[in-house]
């Protein structure tokens, strides 16, 4: 038998950082599982992507286990990387322009296309250039559709 | 326990909005985030909290969406008190019980640590936790110098002492586990040298046995501490990793002149135990 799901929490947490604090601990713990169960086995889970923010669905049963899956960065996160910007002051983020290709938003449309609910890779590229240009990156290269 | 501050904004659309903040919030030390019906919400620590910054990328990304937010700080508490209050004892192998001060005692068994965990790492409900209770079983740790890197609840030091080491050091780089370790040393009537840090609080000292029940990655760079701060003969044990890191593991071990001895795994978790050669 199926065991019974009591809760689904969706959260997005750094690589290799989890820990009991909010929101990971009040989400958890509500539903009585024990937290720092989570805590090492997502750690241990995504060690190499320390520091990078994961998207996790975490499915709660009724006997208080857990299982949960690990997604891909969000396209914004992945083309901050592309573009190799760093914030983490006050300057405004838009100063910093960078900008990224073609390729890099369609790697990345095709890893996030069945986040971003798109039915082609071409619909997705189109949602992560949207995306891009509102961080005020600008996209390199020709337009390939 | 320390407090928290959630920054809560609301979005309009939620999309690319959200994602571009979180792209942006996460440069700034914010640790974790939570998708809402009408934005996103925020996470960091009231130590690191970045009160203008937010009030800049608010500022910044208005345009796209972003129509305001709202700062609330979430006071530190014990999230993981309802587990907690209610969960089994734990066995590792014969030898070892870890319970909580609710459990009633086994007088049959030869090692019976009291855990009261308070949102630390180490009630024994973990396989790495098992396993090295299970190779601390195993080694002979009487009139042993012993240190425990990474140490949560201070299980793993509070076990070796309850078995015979003469002294325990036990450190870690979270202040509530420092603070719990205290409180389970006193709750088992032992004494340990408890001190906050990583492998640098015990860099100089020297032991017979070290235990690190951490990660693979700060295993691996902190190997060369471990290996210059045990005695020649000294032992190694290790959890924290998957059995698919394990030849990773080996070969840092191997490299600090280590030499390994033996491997236990269960889940899908591994413990390996090492001998310091030279």
């Amino acid at each position: 038998m199926a065991r019974e799901v009591t809760g689904m929490i969706k959260l997005q947490v750094k690589g290799g950082a989890a820990n009991p604090s909010p929101p990971v601990g009040p989400a958890l713990g509500a539903k009585g599982v024990n937290i720092m169960e989570f805590c090492k086995q997502f750690n241990a889970r995504t060690q190499e992507q320390a520091g990078k923010v994961l998207p996790v669905v975490i499915t709660v049963y009724g006997d208080k286990s857990f299982d949960f899956i690990v997604k891909t960065p969000p396209a914004a996160v992945q083309l901050k990387e592309a573009a190799k910007i760093k914030s983490g002051s006050a300057e405004s983020n838009r100063l910093k322009v960078g900008s990224v290709t073609w390729d890099q938003v369609k790697a990345i449309a095709e890893d996030k296309m069945s986040d971003l609910n798109a039915f082609t890779v071409e619909s997705a590229m189109k949602m992560v250039a949207g995306t891009a240009r509102s961080m005020g990156l600008n996209i390199k290269g020709q337009k390939p559709f | 326990m320390k407090n928290y501050i959630c920054y809560e904004f609301s979005l309009d659309p939620l999309q690319p909005a959200g994602e571009i903040l979180v792209s942006a919030l996460a440069d700034l030390d914010f640790e974790s985030f939570e998708d809402t019906e009408t934005g996103l919400r925020a996470y960091i620590s009231e130590a690191d909290d970045r009160t203008s910054e937010v009030a800049e990328c608010a500022r910044e990304y208005a345009d796209i969406g972003v129509k305001g937010y709202r700062r609330e700080v979430i006071p530190g508490q014990n999230w993981n008190a309802v587990w907690e209050a209610d969960y089994p004892s734990v066995r590792a192998g014969d030898a070892v019980l870890v319970r909580a001060p609710f459990h009633p005692a086994d007088p049959g068994v030869e090692t019976e640590v009291v855990i009261s965990p308070k949102m630390s790492f180490g009630t024994g409900h973990h396989a790495t936790t098992r396993l090295m209770l299970l190779f601390l079983a195993d080694t002979d740790v009487r009139g042993r110098r012993i240190a425990d890197v990474g140490c949560g609840t201070g299980v793993l030091a509070i076990a070796a002492v309850l078995r015979g080491a003469a002294a325990a050091k036990a450190v870690d780089i979270e202040d509530i586990a420092v603070e719990n370790t205290e409180e389970n040393a006193a709750l088992n009537g032992v004494k340990i040298d408890v001190e906050k840090g990583g492998a640098e609080a015990v860099a100089g000292l020297r032991f017979d046995l070290i235990l690190a029940n951490i990660n693979k990655n700060v295993l691996c760079r902190d190997m060369s501490v471990y290996s210059k701060s045990l005695n020649e003969g000294g032992t190694l044990l290790l959890s924290g990793f998957f059995t698919s890191d394990t030849d990773e593991v080996r070969a840092s071990a191997g490299d600090c002149g280590l030499k390994f001895e033996a491997e236990r795994a269960e889940d899908g978790w591994a413990s390996l135990k090492f001998i310091k050669t030279a």
